[in-house]
């Protein structure tokens, strides 16, 4: 569908932008050590040490990884709680 | 190097570092206490965005939700491990938290300074002594919080 200036969605567009869960990503960085961001994951999601690990070192090797996936409010307060720890997170609707 | 901390107890952690040490690391992280709210462009990286879509981030930052009280936080709990590192000697899990992050904060602040921009950075060829003075913190307090993230682990 044409749009003004690609202002207006369609309702499948709107539909899907609604319903899609957020996801939660944290970036790798150069001062993160890698055994405080396995520490913080498994101190703020349960997560086991191995899950945790795994997730560290696809952060670590691929530059990014999902950590967590929610409502948009949980999204929020997880992004918020992993800047508490120093993490680079960002949280994005997964389309 | 023989850890500085150690678990004493089920829900304590004993802090072992020299009283020199001790000093420095607190005069550290009252420093940044005070450039959390001084500087933003030092500590921008106590503060990422919350979306990764810049449009959003910046609806985000409009909101009620995006008035940002962070910089106020982070400095009094910078200021509060601070004092906590030079009074106490055994500190809850809790207080040992705050103090990791705290340390780690303080890490992240200190790599903007001296310019760590990616895991080549070198620090001998930082241009004056007063900067490789401070990477040498960093690195130092790099073991320090890797030391105490493996006794809260353990």
């Amino acid at each position: 569908m044409a749009s003004l200036g690609g202002m207006i969605e369609t309702e499948e567009e709107f539909d899907l932008k609604v319903d899609s869960p957020w996801v939660v990503i944290v970036w790798n960085d150069p001062v993160n050590l890698m055994n405080y961001v396995t520490f913080v994951l498994q101190q703020l999601f349960g997560y086991s040490k191995e899950k945790a690990t795994t997730l560290m070192l696809q952060i670590h090797n691929e530059g990014k990884a999902v950590v967590s996936s929610g409502s948009k409010f949980e999204s929020e307060r997880n992004v918020n709680k992993l800047h508490a720890y120093g993490l680079w997170a960002t949280m994005q609707q997964d389309k | 190097m023989k850890s500085p901390f150690k678990k004493s107890g089920k829900d304590s952690i004993k802090i072992k570092l020299p009283k020199d040490d001790k000093t420095i690391i607190a005069d550290f992280l009252m420093q940044i206490s005070n450039l959390s709210t001084t500087d933003r462009s030092l500590t921008w990286r106590l503060y990422p965005p919350l979306y990764s879509d810049p449009v959003e981030q910046a609806e985000y930052d409009l909101s009620e939700d995006g008035q940002d009280q962070r910089p106020i936080e982070i400095s009094a709990s910078l200021a509060s491990s601070s004092s906590l590192l030079i009074e106490k000697e055994v500190l809850t899990l809790q207080e040992a938290n705050s103090l990791l992050q705290d340390l780690n904060r303080s890490r992240l602040v200190i790599a903007e300074i001296v310019g760590v921009k990616d895991d080549l950075f070198d620090p001998t060829q930082l241009p004056s002594d007063e900067l490789r003075f401070i990477s040498d913190v960093y690195s130092y307090l790099g073991w320090i919080v890797s030391e105490l993230t493996e006794v809260m682990t353990g």
